[in-house]
């Protein structure tokens, strides 16, 4: 006895037939019982050219080929596919990159409301997960010293830059974001004293409208600092770090999205204004050249930074994600003996990424940020030359609890780029390098950016870094220190499995 | 939502951007724009051929007043240049539905408009037969 199933290709057959049928059908109709039914006819006719197009003329898809109009309703399906799961099949822990727990942890901070959860973590508490130590005696709230970093220091530079929260808004360069959302950003780093990468998109414009402190980012293109050969312009250089929002200079070496490979900017979303910002033409996707061409080796890059360093007057730090240990720790060792430092070197995870990347490169390169942190701090305590600049990490650390494990590892303050991306509202819609962000933030529509109110999501970012730095305060007593600086390794719970497990020790 | 099964990371490719070609797009836009605009509003203002006709079709008025509403949208659509296709496309099926009538109910006199109207509805949707919903991304570039 057979049982009941759907056979789509018999299905596709009989609408196939149908469609013709139906034709003649509301031929008829239209004919002996009213014209109105010609409506029918008009419509099936119509429908049945293209099936037959579908069917007979074009060559590129076989389910249409085969399938006909029928087989539209699996593309139309697939399409909405990313929707579908993420409103009604996907769990809350099992979204990527971020799982609606994560995502759903910022909403509340930056709305203000109750974080408490009850019953039980939904996250794993497997073999791998690397977790905090609380003290059997924790600090008192009242012995916390207030946080306080200050970049340039060690050189006794005179622009010196402090820090009094341990968050930093990380590289978002206007041209991945549009205006609105690089003004919340703005606007609310501001209001809640932090300061902001301004990412390598040019002349920061919109991010200096609101008056908050700002670090410039110099990718390998250069924008807003390079000559006609794409080489640093150095009156143009001073001319931005003179001006009061600017605190301090990145040299990007390489980012999380697309370690190896320079920027870009998909053509979608270039407009006049950024091109008039960065000077590049529309309609062509920008891509920044994979280097800095003053940097060929660790000699000329270390002269590069401290060029960079002497024309700007600034605190100027690097940003790389770490793809060889080695690399890296022979880098520092050339620092060491030159004795020329950036003032901080900023850890992208490969994780890291609100950058648009070619697939292999957001999914396969670059050592994650964890045991590239560690290594980078490892290496650096080694050579004995840890005072000699600050660390910076980025990747995916939208919380309190990872803010401390990367502190744990070797961080002195954090960047975070999509945690503040989802304090404006980011859904996850994945849609940032299309131009058709459905909540106006990596968009350049008008349309998309009406729904996005300045003031509003200031406040909402305002919130966010309140209620997050409120949590670290929080973990610093339950671990039983009472200042950032004084966390380390031993802080942390890493069971034997774990990717951190026996390195960099 | 997209029903595009493959989106291609190129946008269309702007076809026939010679300016012949331009010309004879624009001559077919404004031609059936012209034609569909003055039948629609001849409907749309009751005029007394028109009600004779949709008389005869047993549509009489709101067949009349709909299709001349339909009509004087295909007109708009089709001149602006991002809806074009759709105008095509809609001043397309208007056309089928105005010859089956003159074939079966009305007489051929009067037919000729709605074959020109028909024939420069598919000159545009040929020419930009890449912007085209359904169809334009299977065509090749």
């Amino acid at each position: 006895m057979s049982t009941a199933k759907v056979d789509l290709h018999r299905l596709a057959r009989v609408a196939n037939t149908m469609i013709v049928a139906l034709t003649v059908g509301s031929f008829l109709a239209g004919l002996y019982i009213s014209f109105w039914f010609h409506f029918l006819t008009v419509f099936f006719l119509l429908l049945t050219v293209i099936n037959f197009f579908y069917r007979y003329v074009q060559t590129r898809h076989t389910i249409l080929r085969n399938f006909g109009v029928i087989g539209q309703v699996r593309y139309m399906l697939e399409s909405l596919g990313p929707e579908l799961r993420q409103y009604l099949f996907s769990s809350d822990t099992e979204e990527r990159p971020f799982t609606r727990v994560d995502r759903a942890e910022v909403y509340r901070k930056a709305k203000g409301i109750d974080a408490a959860v009850s019953f039980g973590s939904l996250l794993e508490y497997g073999p791998t997960e690397v977790k905090l130590r609380h003290s059997m005696y924790p600090s008192p709230q009242a012995d916390l010293e207030p946080f306080r970093l200050t970049f340039g220091e060690e050189r006794g530079i005179e622009n010196c830059f402090t820090l009094t929260k341990p968050i930093i808004i990380s590289a978002m360069s206007f041209g991945a974001l549009g205006e609105p959302a690089i003004r919340a950003l703005a606007l609310g780093a501001l209001q809640s004293g932090i300061a902001m990468n301004t990412g390598e998109g040019g002349w920061p414009k919109h991010h200096l409208e609101e008056g908050g402190d700002l670090i410039f980012q110099m990718g390998t293109a250069k924008f807003g600092v390079r000559d006609g050969e794409g080489m640093l312009d150095e009156a143009r250089l001073r001319e931005l770090a003179s001006l009061p929002a600017i605190k301090m200079i990145e040299v990007k070496f390489s980012q999380g999205a697309k370690p190896g490979k320079g920027g870009l900017l998909p053509k979608e979303k270039i407009t006049q204004e950024i091109s008039d910002l960065r000077g590049v033409p529309m309609g062509k996707d920008v891509i920044s050249p994979p280097y800095h061409a003053e940097c060929r080796d660790h000699a000329s890059t270390l002269a590069f930074i401290q060029r960079v360093q002497e024309v700007s007057g600034l605190p100027t730090g690097i940003k790389m994600c770490v793809g060889s240990l080695d690399e890296v720790g022979e880098l520092f060792a050339e620092m060491a003996r030159r004795d020329i430092f950036p003032d901080y070197i900023a850890i992208d995870g490969g994780e890291g990424g609100t950058g648009a990347a070619p697939k292999p490169y957001i999914d396969s390169f670059g050592m994650p940020l964890l045991p590239a942190l560690a290594g980078v701090d490892q290496l650096l305590r080694d050579l004995g030359i840890r005072n000699r600049l600050k660390v910076l990490a980025a990747g995916k650390l939208i919380g309190a609890a990872k803010w401390v494990m990367a502190m744990c590892l070797g961080a002195d303050a954090i960047y975070s780029a999509r945690g503040f991306m989802f304090s404006l509202g980011c859904i996850q819609a994945l849609h940032c390098g299309d131009n058709t962000c459905p909540v106006g933030i990596a968009t350049h529509d008008k349309t998309l950016q009406h729904g996005l109110v300045v003031e509003e999501k200031a406040e909402r970012v305002k919130n966010y870094v309140e209620g997050a730095v409120h949590d670290f305060e929080e973990l610093l007593c339950s671990i039983g220190v009472t200042h950032a600086g004084a966390l380390n390794r031993s802080h942390l719970y890493i069971p034997p499995q774990s990717i951190l497990a026996g390195e960099a020790r | 939502m997209s029903t595009d099964p493959n989106p291609s990371p190129e946008p269309p490719a702007p076809v026939g951007r010679s300016p012949a070609v331009m010309t004879i797009l624009w001559i077919a836009k404004l031609g059936a724009a012209v034609i569909l605009l003055g039948a629609g509003s001849l409907k749309l203002s009751g005029d007394p051929h028109e009600i004779e006709l949709f008389t005869t079709l047993e549509m009489e008025p709101a067949g009349r007043y709909l299709i001349g509403a339909l009509e004087c949208a295909a007109a708009i659509l089709i001149v602006i240049p991002q809806s074009a296709v759709y105008g095509a496309f809609l001043g397309l099926g208007l056309m089928c539905g105005a010859i089956i009538g003159h074939l079966t109910k009305l007489g051929l006199a009067g037919i000729q408009f709605a074959l020109l109207v028909a024939a420069l509805c598919l000159v545009v949707l040929y020419i930009r037969r890449r912007d085209a919903p359904f169809i334009g991304n299977l065509l090749d570039r």
